[in-house]
């Protein structure tokens, strides 16, 4: 008996080698495998496979001889290639690809590298990324993050390390705000932040005669840091939510028990702090309990997925967002999307890509002015000297100034309403 | 007050359903093997995934990919058994499977993440997305769906395991698999049995869950220990009590997210502590009745 378990055994011992090396060999072949040039329109294929965290992939350019004189540099890239703004950074990395692309041939001072790194939408990860960025690839600049909770857990490091950081998507105000009074400070960001988002959610809300205002938020930092701008913006109105602030959590479907309340309140809008999916659940769960209220929330309900994961367009209706940059709204922009879509064959949240796009030239442009040597330099470049950059969002020609590192603010944003088609209309 | 307790309860058993139902995969393997798949949710979104690209990305009827679903899962199901099951088994102190299928659910969610990409994606329901009003609450045609699915396969496995002869001779490796083995059944086959069955179960789950949520490489992760914990709430040797633990779990939560109070001016919100109150709820049913709800009650002899 024991001699024909010691037989079964061995036999499954070497089933399980061999099992094991196959899969071993077919992950590594498929988080390995070179990025795909750009892939043809298949609309359901992903992108180039975004690399196992901690490996960094080359570009998507081929990597031609640099020109003479051209010095070869690295620029890291870090947000969140998975999680829940995965499709933001799917998005920002296109158009950083593109980007660079377009720089490395266009036989710049510099030749450029990107190191990308997934944070997984995980703020600790977005530390380590970082501080792996600066001390093992030695790049020059970072652009990132995606995420507002990374946002948030980034600010000190790049102050400490005195690293160039464009942040492209990242909204939440403390990014640039917690160290403003600092003599050089070194993010920059091309964002319109929560705070200025707030301000033209509720500018809207008090144009069109809302009295009752319900709020709800999610419990990430971007949410939590969402409710804080909202709150402060309040109390200056002199106003404050009829009902909340109300939490749910990422992943959350039945949003039935926070709508009852806000039923019970008797709200006339509802502001929410929520991503895509969370924000079609609560529409399904209006839908479920036959409640009906306007709703308003920052841009993160502009994106393709708000309205695919609602599944029904009826829903929509007196459904509103903040919006800063859409493919029709000027000839460059609709240049630059169809390129992303040309190149990349789709394009999930369009205004992250624009971001991006308009984050990575500027930071090139302050190491091309700024020179490599010192940081301080490159502040003061994108300070004072950029004075005539054409950006794809509606960014100014001179986007930065001392005491002012945001690249767009609530000039560049305006409010826009869902109609029973599944379309945004901008409100007058 | 009526409304919001009958809404809790039609959502919270919708929800309660995709509970039972990973938590039923965990029971059939625990009962039979002394192991359970800690990566179950992560079948379930394996199921998900491929029943996107059937239905979704290649237009099929819904039916082709739960088939679909059915035959992916079933096939993982024996590899898993095969490959991180078997092996370790006896190995490190007995718990070597739990490493080895946690580190399958991480396999799993990359090899989702590179192969679907991490937008999260929608599945039309396929009996609709009109409201089904039962007097002030809605429930959506797919939360019916779900609840009866998984009392269904409930009611499948009761019957599998208490009438046919597969089911009892799964029944005999699980009760003392030296004795099941010398009466001429074979306790590797059952195992194999046993881990295809709750894989079945994760992409049936899977299949039915998708269409209600946003599908994306970690969907399954709280699902899982949810479950987990739904099972341990209504007793691991109970397929019965997995479905009233998973359905009591899945209110629970709904409810206490309705209770709202104020205590002096500090407002008590029930949605900001649901998930703590669960698996405080599962504390205290622990320690009333260690072997959960209607578990059978165990006297250990030292």
């Amino acid at each position: 008996m024991r001699h024909a378990y010691a037989l079964l055994m061995k036999r499954t011992r070497s089933i399980t080698l061999g099992m094991t090396i196959l899969v071993v060999m077919a992950l590594l072949a498929t988080s390995c495998s070179s990025p795909a040039a750009a892939p043809t329109a298949a609309p359901a294929k992903p992108a180039a496979p975004a690399p196992a965290a901690g490996a960094p992939t080359a570009a998507a350019a081929a990597p031609a001889k640099p020109a003479a004189g051209q010095q070869e540099i690295k620029m890291g890239m870090s947000w969140s290639l998975t999680g829940g703004t995965a499709d933001y950074g799917e998005s920002a990395k296109y158009a950083a690809e593109l980007a660079l692309k377009e720089y490395n041939a266009s036989g710049g001072k510099y030749k450029i590298t990107p190191v990308y790194y997934d944070d997984e939408t995980k703020p600790e990860k977005g530390v380590q990324n970082f501080l792996r960025l600066i001390n093992q690839d030695k790049v020059k600049a970072i652009v990132g993050p995606v995420n507002s909770g990374v946002g948030l857990a980034i600010i000190d490091v790049v102050r400490e390390n005195k690293i160039l950081n464009l942040v492209n998507v990242s909204t939440t105000p403390l990014v640039t705000q917690k160290y403003k009074d600092d003599p050089v400070q070194y993010t920059f960001r091309v964002s319109i932040p929560d705070d200025h988002q707030v301000q033209l959610m509720l500018d809207w809300a008090e144009k069109k005669g809302f009295k009752k205002i319900g709020f709800m938020h999610d419990t990430t930092g971007w949410g939590t840091g969402g409710r804080d701008a909202t709150l402060a913006e309040m109390t200056k109105r002199n106003i404050k939510p009829s009902v909340g602030p109300l939490t749910f959590a990422v992943g959350d479907l039945d949003m039935t028990p926070q709508l009852q309340q806000m039923k019970a309140g008797n709200v006339d809008l509802i502001v929410a702090f929520a991503l895509g999916p969370e924000g079609a659940q609560i529409l399904k769960s209006m839908d479920k309990m036959n409640y009906k209220v306007p709703m308003i929330s920052t841009w993160a309900w502009a994106g393709a997925s708000f309205r695919k994961l609602t599944g029904n367009d009826k829903l929509l209706k007196d459904t509103c967002t903040v919006l800063s940059f859409t493919a029709d709204a000027s000839p460059e922009a609709k240049a630059f999307n169809d390129s992303i879509v040309k190149e990349f064959g789709s394009n999930p949240v369009a205004v992250a890509s624009a971001q991006t796009y308009d984050a990575v030239r500027l930071a090139i442009k302050g190491l091309e002015v700024g020179g490599l040597e010192s940081a301080d330099a490159q502040v003061k470049a994108l300070e004072g000297q950029i004075t005539d950059f054409k950006g794809v969002t509606s960014v100014a020609a001179k986007p930065f100034a001392k005491g002012n590192h945001e690249g767009l603010s609530r000039q560049n944003g305006y409010v826009g309403c869902y109609t029973e088609a599944g379309v945004v209309v901008r409100e007058k | 007050m009526d409304a919001i307790i009958l809404q809790a309860l039609l959502s919270g058993l919708a929800m309660g359903s995709i509970y039972a139902m990973i938590a039923l995969g965990y029971y059939i393997t625990w009962v039979t093997t002394n192991t359970l798949n800690f990566g179950q949710g992560e079948f379930l979104m394996i199921a998900a995934m491929v029943g996107l690209t059937v239905v979704v990305m290649w237009g099929q009827h819904f039916l082709v990919g739960l088939a679909a679903a059915i035959v992916v899962l079933g096939v993982m199901g024996y590899l898993l058994e095969r490959g991180a099951i078997r092996p370790v088994l006896g190995r490190l102190f007995g718990i070597g499977w739990i490493l080895s299928t946690v580190g399958v659910s991480t396999m799993l969610k990359n090899v989702a993440r590179l192969g679907w990409g991490s937008q999260q994606r929608a599945m039309p329901p396929p009996a609709g997305s009109e409201v089904i009003r039962i007097g002030p609450a809605g429930v959506f045609p797919q939360e019916v769906l779900v609840f009866g699915v998984a009392v269904v396969c409930m009611a499948l496995l009761f019957f599998f395991l208490k009438s046919s002869i597969l089911g009892k001779a799964l029944m005999a490796v699980a009760h003392n698999s030296d004795a099941a083995s010398l009466m001429g059944i074979n306790p590797h086959r059952m195992s194999i049995l046993a881990f295809v069955l709750a894989s079945l179960l994760a992409g049936v789950g899977g299949i039915f869950y998708a269409p209600l949520s946003s599908i994306d490489p970690n969907m399954g992760t709280l699902l899982g220990i949810k479950a987990f914990a739904a099972a341990i709430l209504g007793g691991l040797t109970n397929p019965v009590g997995i479905l009233v633990g998973g359905l009591a779990m899945g209110v629970l939560e709904l409810i206490v997210a309705n209770v709202n109070f104020d205590v002096s001016g500090i407002a008590f919100r029930g949605s900001d502590w649901r998930d703590i109150a669960v698996f405080v709820a599962i504390v205290v049913v622990l320690a009333v009745r260690p072997t959960g709800l209607l578990g059978k009650q165990v006297v250990e002899k030292l």
